[in-house]
């Protein structure tokens, strides 16, 4: 169990920091030489790596699992499919939570002064509860029918969840007159203890149907 | 012509960082089979590679139907039915496709030929490449190679992976095509019950050189595996043994100068203190490697 | 007599093959060689065993336990090599170790190590560098460190060379001799099967066609070549598919013991020739071709 775990952390993990270094650490600092020491907007910008981070981080762990024929392997020792499934599921999750804390960590705390404290950490927290609603049927896929026939259909959906925000702000926005502010600001409205709460259960409700679909499709 | 070897090799040399294939001579008549037997890693596939071009040599002198490789290739090519260790086609297209996209680059493609082996091999024609098994796609290679009238086969592993019922099969043609339509073949296999059925002459490739070559009944007549009662021989026949073992109640070893020491023999084997066996190919095989290493 | 396995009416359909009530019971202790054409079913046969495809119909008990319910208890009771490896390709052997001997009981690392050594394999050498009879080799060292009960190996000496073979097949006769163990090993190279195996199964077509101890196997089974008349009634009633040539005839017998002794005038005469059938020759006979 911790062996797999270890295992399938490694991409994921590496992904956050990537992430949170490479990208973060340039805009983070251009941000703290300015004027105005937190912006709404800059939230919806740093909210993404959420998503980039856990979906890369699936993604490359399962190209990997999928190209070394790891299901394969790892039927013909005594590892039980609920382990493989759990593994899979730890480290999704931790990514989500790690990336939401950090950032929250970065905008809010580390910003003293901001008066948006409250809202970045219910923002983050809905952002993330989303990435856990999008990885979870992502799995489901994977279990269900295999890397090697979703992958396809994956990329298309993880690029859509990518540009999606870009999107939203070039067309959607412009079009309906109102400003990134207030959309965040809208979305912002969800206590994060009851987001984070509602998609941590729903994420979690997917898992015994994935051990089960893995056990359908191998056995 | 027609005297001139198939196959001849002297002072071939090639050189790799770690491992340096070093061949002093090698020669094959028309008309005969030699078999090539060694361990992984020993060179077979490098010296096979050679012949067909696919590797440049560092030095030596190399004959393939009397041309060189490295100037005659094309002629060689059609001349020469190859089977490599790992055959590759189109994976997206059929037998069918294969075959004829495969006859135009031969002067004297032979259809009937072709499709007969097919139906001897049971390849069905419209499969593609990637539908055949592993097995299947050996067969489709070696009837490929059977199939443009070539006076010389060299088979680098042609019968790994393929079930007993189609190797014999393929020894079979290969026997045929020798004896009557004297053709000559050069064959690598790690099977060597394959090679002792088929082979006129067998080379042992260990380390990058030639051990052992001799024609395959002069090997058995004088590779013999002896078990003896502990004092039944003198200590230089002894000390002369391969591999030598000690069991519950005697001791073995292998000779590789059968008919040199015959007389040694004649007595104690009447006395039934020794007795003496014919060896495997495998046998001489692990020998000669032992031999290798204990050398240094 | 005890079996580590036994399978009854065993039956697996696929569009293009079907395997059809196999029954076969495995004794334990001993080394059993099954051997077959391709696509004869002696993979699909072992990959049920191990419970890695769902049957049709039938039933297999591993040490008396069945593998779709105790799956996780008989795979540790299996030592099992497949007919490819899967390892993770960027790890080490070293890694690949400490990571499967979270899942077996009774791992023991040292023994892995030093069958790593044995076979040559560089512990923290990429898999990826390995060459294809190297990862057979780690496959075989990985399947034994577990002293498992029952050694599964599904056409494992394809592609290894003599030498290498024969240590391995050497390894696997002491493993059994020993310490009392269990081995099924499928194989093309029947010369191996005859060295090492105490008994052995022949599949074709997807039905076992026949499964003997191997001495008797070899001790019963002859091609005899006759002359006329050479043969009484009963001796000839012991003999299949002959063929009558120019100057005598061919035949096989599957129960040469029976007849061996009222061979021997006719023999002596040199009226009778017999010829041993090796495995292979049984298995072409079996086959239906010649």
């Amino acid at each position: 169990m911790w062996a797999l775990l270890k295992k399938n952390a490694f991409f994921f993990l590496l992904l956050t920091i990537l992430f949170q270094a490479l990208i973060f650490i340039p805009l983070h600092v251009s941000r703290l030489q300015s004027e105005n020491p937190l912006e709404l907007n800059y939230i919806f910008y740093t909210a993404q790596f959420i998503f980039w981070a856990v979906f890369l981080g699936v993604w490359v762990n399962e190209q990997t699992e999928s190209k070394d024929n790891g299901y394969a392997f790892l039927k013909t020792i005594p590892a039980r499919d609920r382990q493989i499934v759990f593994s899979k599921y730890v480290p999704a999750f931790l990514t989500v939570v790690a990336n939401v804390l950090f950032l929250f960590i970065k905008n809010a705390r580390l910003s003293p002064g901001t008066p948006y404290g409250g809202l970045v950490l219910n923002y983050l927290s809905l952002i993330g509860g989303v990435s856990l609603l999008l990885v979870a049927p992502a799995y489901l896929v994977i279990f269900g029918l295999g890397f090697s026939r979703v992958y396809k259909f994956l990329i298309g959906f993880w690029v859509f969840i990518i540009v999606f925000p870009i999107l939203y702000r070039e067309i959607v926005i412009p079009k309906t007159g109102g400003t990134l502010e207030e959309v965040v600001r809208g979305l912002s409205g969800i206590p994060w203890f009851y987001s984070a709460l509602a998609c941590t259960v729903l994420f979690w409700a997917s898992f015994p149907l994935a051990v089960r679909l893995k056990h359908r499709i191998h056995g | 012509m027609e005297t001139q070897p198939v196959l001849s090799l002297q002072h071939l040399e090639k050189k790799y960082r770690e491992f340096r294939l070093n061949i002093e001579s090698l020669c094959l008549e028309r008309g005969s089979i030699l078999g090539l037997i060694g361990p992984n890693g020993a060179g077979k596939t490098t010296t096979v590679k050679i012949l067909m071009n696919m590797i440049r040599r560092s030095g030596g002198e190399v004959r393939v139907l009397g041309l060189n490789p490295r100037k005659d290739e094309k002629e060689i090519k059609q001349r020469v039915g190859y089977v490599g260790e790992e055959p590759a086609f189109y994976g997206d297209k059929t037998v069918d496709w294969t075959g004829k996209y495969v006859s135009g680059f031969f002067r004297k493609w032979d259809t009937n030929r072709f499709q007969e082996l097919l139906d001897r091999f049971a390849i069905s024609r419209s499969k593609k490449i990637q539908e055949l098994s592993k097995g299947m796609k050996v067969k489709l290679a070696l009837a490929l190679a059977l199939s443009h009238d070539a006076e010389f086969y060299i088979l680098d592993e042609p019968t790994a992976g393929l079930d007993p019922i189609i190797r014999r099969e393929v020894l079979e043609l290969l026997l045929a095509e020798s004896r009557e339509h004297e053709r000559s073949v050069l064959i690598s296999s790690h099977i060597t019950d394959d090679i002792s059925r088929l082979a006129d002459r067998i080379a042992f490739l260990v380390e990058g050189r030639v051990v052992l070559s001799r024609l395959k009944d002069d090997i058995n007549a004088d590779w013999k595996k002896i078990h003896y009662k502990r004092g039944a021989l003198d200590k230089d026949t002894t000390a002369s043994l391969f591999s030598r073992k000690e069991h519950a109640f005697s001791l073995s070893g292998i000779t590789n100068k059968f008919q040199e020491l015959k007389q040694k023999f004649e007595k104690p084997v009447l006395d039934g203190d020794v007795k003496v066996e014919n060896v495997d190919l495998d046998d001489i095989l692990i020998a000669l490697v032992e031999g290798e290493k204990s050398c240094g | 007599m005890d079996n580590i396995c036994t399978i009854k009416n065993l039956r697996k359909e696929y569009k293009e093959f079907v395997l059809e009530d196999v029954s076969l019971d495995l004794p334990r202790g001993y080394i059993t060689g099954l051997i077959g054409p391709n696509g004869a079913g002696k993979t699909t046969t072992i990959k049920l065993i191990m419970n890695l495809i769902q049957a049709d119909g039938g039933r297999i008990l591993v040490n008396g336990l069945d593998p779709t319910v105790e799956d996780i208890k008989v795979k540790n009771i299996i030592g099992y090599v497949g007919e490819e490896q899967y390892f993770y390709q960027i790890r080490s052997a070293r890694w690949t170790g400490r990571f499967v001997s979270r899942f077996f009981d009774g791992w023991d690392n040292n023994m892995y190590l030093s069958l790593l050594e044995r076979f040559g394999l560089p512990p923290k050498k990429m898999i990826r560098k390995y060459s294809k009879g190297m990862k057979v080799k780690l496959a075989l060292a990985i399947s034994l460190s577990h002293s498992p009960d029952f050694v599964i190996l599904d056409e494992p000496t394809s592609g290894l060379d003599p030498v290498v073979r024969r240590d391995v097949m050497d390894y696997l006769k002491n493993y059994s001799v020993e310490q009392n163990k269990s081995v099924l090993i499928s194989s093309h190279i029947t010369d191996d099967i005859a060295r090492t195996a105490d008994y052995v199964a022949f599949m074709i077509r997807g039905k076992i066609e026949l499964f003997a101890a191997k001495d008797d196997l070899l001790s019963n089974w002859k091609k005899i070549h006759f002359t006329p008349k050479a043969l009484d009634a009963t001796m000839a009633a012991t003999l299949e598919r002959v063929e009558n040539h120019m100057f005598g005839s061919v035949g096989y017998t599957r129960r040469y013991t029976e007849i061996q002794d009222s061979l021997s005038g006719p023999k002596a005469e040199g009226k009778v020739k017999v010829e041993n059938m090796g495995l292979d020759d049984i298995l072409i006979f079996l086959a239906g071709r010649h």
